[in-house]
């Protein structure tokens, strides 16, 4: 009995324990604020998605909310006075989208409604549409829409409201849009705001920006002609053929925060899937141009290189599903990353070495961790999803495959890959932030930076050195605990970059914001160099002497004999200069004749700081930041000076550049 | 006369006149020269005493390579030191993309006067070149170079002018007409295959009529020079005639010489990489190598003229014997 | 022959040539141009589209030029650019670049055109000279460079020998004198003392310089004439004739030299005048520098061509004195 009653009890125990399992396992992985049902369909001929959606919406908030604000986002491309276009022109001046009539676009919303309970009338509130345009006041801005509540929404209360809509699909624009029977259908659907730090946080549709939403359930009825092909955020969880040579598909996904989709008939599609020691399986879903068939490993492997590493890394991706989509050729909408669903980008005869489309794979991938999962406000902070991104796409570029090579398409046809010059990923970003390093902060607005390429710098390559100096800064292993840290609490979430800041000085248990207050929100080089550095027997005495009360005149042949007996002992000095603004400590390593090395630590503060040494050995070489960790340091030459400089290089390039100017001489005794 | 035959009396000819390759490659060196060490000097003032002169004795560093680019961004010239024209064989894909597709006019300025002058040099050089393969002797002296240098230089350079409109029309008509045309039909394709591969097909059709071109205009200076001919029109003319009358005779020896010369361009490749240039010897050695490769591609030049000289005169007598005998 | 006659028939001749100076300046532009351009370049690149670009138009401004500089400090000959070379600091920086051999120091790319601009004229000498010689005295491209071709050799040999003497010059007596004034001059009660050694110095130099230069001018000559082979008989036999002939070839040679400076007087006179602040006076400055480019050809040619007059008409007295006798 007794034993039967232990028996019983354990039995109990473990049944409880698995229940509670089941029921953390089923715990929503974010606080679903927006959910949406839609019903939708594709009017392939006239390039429009008509139908409805209902959004089921929570107020997370403290205060009564009587508004609502919604993106239109394809209202952007309904004119040449909206936002976007205003921002195309000022930031990126050549590159002006076209503005014929069949390939604008726009977004109607025909009605919204509250639904109430059971039986009770849907309260039509679409009279109170309202277009706001909280960034710039441009009155021609469409892209963001007000409506006003009858009666004021309680905190923690939800919402529900059927919302009829008809989109017109642009020609392929900022990753939207149709290309003949190509659809690629995203910022398609009018879509709430964020209401946080006390207001509503939604943003006109910028050139630059797109990317900010709450966490919701998607449960989408996509139809499209039957002989399309279909991909979609989410799972497909049932296909029904209408009869009328249309399919209807349900796509669902649970902790999103957007919803997109494509459509053709010429997709190729394969499946595969990731697996892992302990990390979740995950299907892989490529949909490829027919043209691009021999992309499709490389499309796959690059797609499973970012779901390891990524995961290892940060955290398990958490979906059943990906789906990366080889775009359409002129499409406009390769290269964007969407929740379960990314765009990559291929071109015919790119060797592997080129790392295309391994590259933006990867980083259009890893999207789902930063700005999938850690929902961050792109408008507002961009560096938070693409500076982390491209630094973590860096890494898993050089883990899985190696240096990056130099190349050149020959005759535009042929690339030419110069395996001789190899370099890491991120130095390129180094490239590109050097002459942009003072122009801008990082924590700009997205549509406030000086123009496209400051955005772009900025947010990526800023971004990626910035995160790449900070690892160094910190070591491999407490880096990697920040930014799982970080990753593991934020997830589901929108940080800001003070949460981030939070996490880092939480892990390390140091006060980091000299670092973040100079680099992400200042605009001043870091640049440490070696000024000067000499060696030099340390100098006999000469001259009047007082010693033991007399004075004796030394004219330094006395003490010769001595040092012939005795080693001779170099004065040394290192003068290392910070040629920045942004202070930084650094560590000078000295090297001497004999081998011995000294490393000092510099707190970089004052602009210049002095080290002398006396040492039985000539001085050899100086270097500042020798491991060169400080990825900032936007010259990388001056950080070292040696006694004995090579005087080959200069003529070895040399002689190699004369060869090709040689060569293009004769070359050109073609026109003689 | 065959192809071969005025191939080896042509090669002949030329193995007899090594103190030519020998000077033309002096004067391509001097010119060289003259931008190479404001080169050196940037690349000397770059380096200084960093330690980056350790890491670009064993090869070319990304971030050194970035910064000097970044340093020297203002200048007309130094900026023309690319990774993909100093790495490996880079500066024979770079200078046939150029010559192909015209880019060359988009050089600087410095860079455009030194061809220039260059070109301007081997007006007179053909001259000496053409006039001593066609001499009695057959010898290379200065003074024979010269002196048929300036007997040839006003006819060599009307001529250059003439050709000069015929590769403006192909540059400036034939080559924005024809990308116009890729633009077109590659903004309507429907993978960016349909662009490639035309544009494939136009660097085809570009090579070949700069080749016909260059072709017809050596024969024209071998005309003139075998001829004593005054009128350069006429000798153009009667060129682009004997060209298509004897096509396949003048087109094989072009291009089998044409590939003679890529030959050289690979064994150049194949050999270069292997010479690791960490020591100042072994530098000197890849000095050396580049030199002799500098010396091949002379020796081309020199094999074109003289074995489309033999071929002329060959076919020239051909059609004499022939008409004397009808 | 007197100098007069040698000068008046050589200025005839070289005025029968007007091509061949035009050819010689067409010459010297194209490789002038090579480096003027990456130069241009730099100056655009640093006005760019500032209203310095006003400012500059109407004159110099130093706070622009103290800029230029420091951002073309790594450049080498960007720098030699300098206001010191403006109007008629041309001719001085030159003059004392060749007195002092300060030009040893430039930067290696005005050096090696200076060699390819050197060797260039070595051939032009002999066509110059050849076409002077010869009969019909008359400019073809082709007699020009069959003249040039033909005594290029040796041309090239006598240019090897007088290296060796400006060689000389340059790194032994400049350095000695320069000691020498330095020994003096740091022991003198006052910097006069130095200052007037160092001008007895140029003198002594500019006249060393010239002596060698008409030496070897005569030794071209002596070639062309008589066809020698040997360039060290030729240069022991021209240095016979100069200094048999002291006050003639002297005079001739100084006669012409001061000819030379008349027109840089005219030059630096007129340059000023020209305002240069519009497209059209820029070009009227740009044409009146190519004139006195001319004007320096012209006195370059007048120089072989009236020392040819010279010995040619000394030789002939010399043979018709030697046949009475």
């Amino acid at each position: 009995m007794g034993r039967k009653v232990i028996v019983g009890f354990i039995t109990f125990l473990l049944v409880s324990v698995g229940a509670f399992s089941c029921l953390l396992a089923q715990e929503p992985l974010s606080k679903r604020i927006a959910n949406y049902t839609m019903d939708v369909r594709l009017d392939p001929e006239k390039k429009v998605v008509s139908g409805s959606e209902v959004l089921t919406w929570l107020n997370d908030s403290e205060v009564e909310l009587s508004e609502l604000y919604f993106h239109l986002y394809l209202n952007a491309f309904k004119n040449n006075m909206t936002t976007f276009i205003a921002d195309a022109r000022r930031v990126y001046p050549g590159r002006i989208p076209r503005l014929k009539k069949e390939e604008l676009s726009y977004i109607d919303v025909e009605s919204i409604k509250i639904i109430g309970e059971e039986g009770v009338e849907p309260i039509d509130i679409t009279p109170t549409i309202e277009y706001v345009q909280p960034d710039d006041g441009n009155p021609y801005d469409q892209t963001v829409m007000k409506v006003t509540l009858p009666q004021p929404l309680p905190p923690q209360q939800t919402i529900k409201l059927d919302i009829s809509f008809t989109a017109k699909l642009p020609l392929g624009m900022a990753r939207t849009g149709f290309r003949d029977d190509y659809f690629f259908v995203a910022q398609w659907f009018p879509k709430i705001g964020v209401f946080y730090e006390g207001a509503w946080n939604c943003h006109q549709y910028h050139y630059t920006s797109e990317f900010f939403a709450d966490y919701g359930v998607y449960d989408v009825n996509l139809t499209v002609p039957s002989n399309f092909i279909l991909g979609a955020t989410g799972v497909c969880r049932s296909k029904k053929d209408n009869g009328d040579g249309t399919t209807i598909y349900n796509h669902y996904q649970e902790d999103v925060h957007d919803f997109t989709w494509t459509a053709s008939p010429h997709y190729l599609v394969y499946e595969d899937t990731f697996t892992h020691e302990y990390l979740p399986e995950v299907k892989v879903i490529l949909l490829l141009q027919p043209y691009h068939k021999m992309f499709k490993d490389r499309y796959i492997e690059a797609t499973k290189h970012a779901l390891r590493y990524y995961g290892e890394w940060y955290g398990a991706y958490p979906y059943p599903q990906i789906t990366c989509v080889d775009p359409a050729y002129r499409s406009g909408s390769g290269g964007m990353e969407y929740p379960t669903l990314f765009t990559g980008g291929a071109y015919w005869l790119t060797p592997i070495e080129l790392r295309s489309p391994e590259g933006v794979t990867i980083h259009e991938c890893g999207h789902s961790w930063w700005y999938g999962m850690i929902g961050s406000n792109e408008f507002e902070d961009a560096w938070m999803d693409e500076g982390f991104n491209s630094y973590s796409d860096d890494r898993v570029l050089e883990k899985a495959y190696g240096p990056n090579y130099f190349s050149r398409r020959f005759l535009q046809i042929f690339s030419i890959v110069f395996k001789r010059f190899s370099y890491k990923p991120t130095w390129g970003s180094i490239s590109a932030y050097r002459p942009y390093a003072k122009l801008d902060d990082m924590s700009r607005l997205t549509w406030e930076f000086m123009d496209g390429t400051s955005y772009h710098i900025n947010s990526y390559s800023k971004g990626a050195i910035t995160m790449w100096t900070l690892e160094n800064y910190l070591g491999p292993e407490l880096s990697a605990k920040v930014f799982k840290t970080y990753f593991q609490r934020w997830k589901f979430r929108h940080p800001r970059p003070q949460d981030f800041i939070d996490v880092v000085e939480e892990v390390t248990g140091q006060d980091m914001s000299w670092f973040f207050d100079q680099i992400v929100f200042g605009s001043n080089e870091l640049d440490y160099a070696i000024e000067r550095i000499s060696s030099s027997p340390v100098a006999k005495r000469q001259g009047y002497f007082d010693e033991e009360g007399e004075r004796a005149f030394i004219t330094g042949e006395e003490e010769g004999e001595k040092e012939e007996k005795e080693e001779v002992i170099y004065e040394s000095h290192v003068i290392v200069r910070r040629q920045g603004e942004v202070v930084f400590p650094v560590e000078v390593l000295v090297t001497f004749e004999n081998g011995e090395q000294e490393k000092k630590v510099w707190d970089g503060e004052y602009r210049w700081v002095r080290y002398t040494f006396n040492k039985p050995t000539r001085l050899q070489s100086a270097e500042v930041d020798p491991d060169h960790k400080i990825f900032l340091d936007i010259n990388y030459t001056n950080n070292s000076k040696t006694m004995n400089p090579r005087k080959l290089p200069a003529y070895k390039w040399a002689f190699r550049w004369m060869f090709w100017l040689q060569h293009f001489l004769e070359t050109f005794t073609f026109f003689s | 006369m065959g192809i071969f035959k005025a191939l080896s009396t042509g090669i002949k000819r030329v193995n007899k006149n090594k103190r030519m390759w020998f000077f033309l490659l002096v004067v391509n060196i001097l010119v060289a020269l003259v931008l190479t060490f404001p080169l050196y000097s940037a690349l000397k003032t770059s380096i200084g005493d960093s330690l980056m002169g350790e890491r670009l004795t064993k090869g070319l560093d990304y971030r050194w390579y970035d910064e000097f680019l970044y340093k020297f961004q203002d200048s007309d010239f130094i900026n023309y030191f690319r990774a993909t024209r100093v790495v490996g064989s880079g500066a024979f894909f770079s200078n046939v993309d150029s010559l192909v597709t015209g880019r060359f006019f988009q050089f600087g300025p410095t860079i455009l006067v030194l061809m220039a002058v260059y070109v301007l040099l081997n007006i007179l050089f053909a001259g000496g070149i053409l006039g001593i393969f066609h001499s009695p002797e057959e010898k290379f002296t200065i003074k024979g170079f010269f002196s048929f240098g300036g007997t040839y230089f006003n006819r060599f350079f009307r001529l250059f002018i003439i050709s000069g409109i015929l590769y403006g029309v192909l540059y400036f008509l034939f080559v924005p007409y024809i990308s116009g045309i890729i633009n077109r039909i590659g903004g309507t394709a429907d993978s960016e295959r349909v662009a490639m591969v035309l544009g494939l097909i136009f660097a085809v059709v570009m090579f070949f009529l700069l080749f016909l071109v260059n072709m017809i205009f050596d024969y024209a200076k071998i005309r003139t020079v075998v001829g004593n001919g005054k009128s350069m029109l006429k000798e153009t003319g009667k060129a682009i005639g004997f060209v298509f009358k004897n096509f396949g005779r003048t087109m094989g020896l072009y291009y089998f010489i044409g590939v003679l010369g890529i030959i050289f361009m690979v064994i150049y490749s194949v050999v270069e990489p292997q010479i690791s240039q960490v020591t100042p010897l072994l530098v000197l050695l890849a000095f050396v190598w580049q030199q002799v490769y500098m010396l091949a591609r002379i020796w081309v030049r020199l094999t074109f003229f003289s074995s489309q000289l033999n071929l002329f005169m060959g076919l020239q007598k051909e059609k004499k014997v022939s008409e004397t005998a009808a």
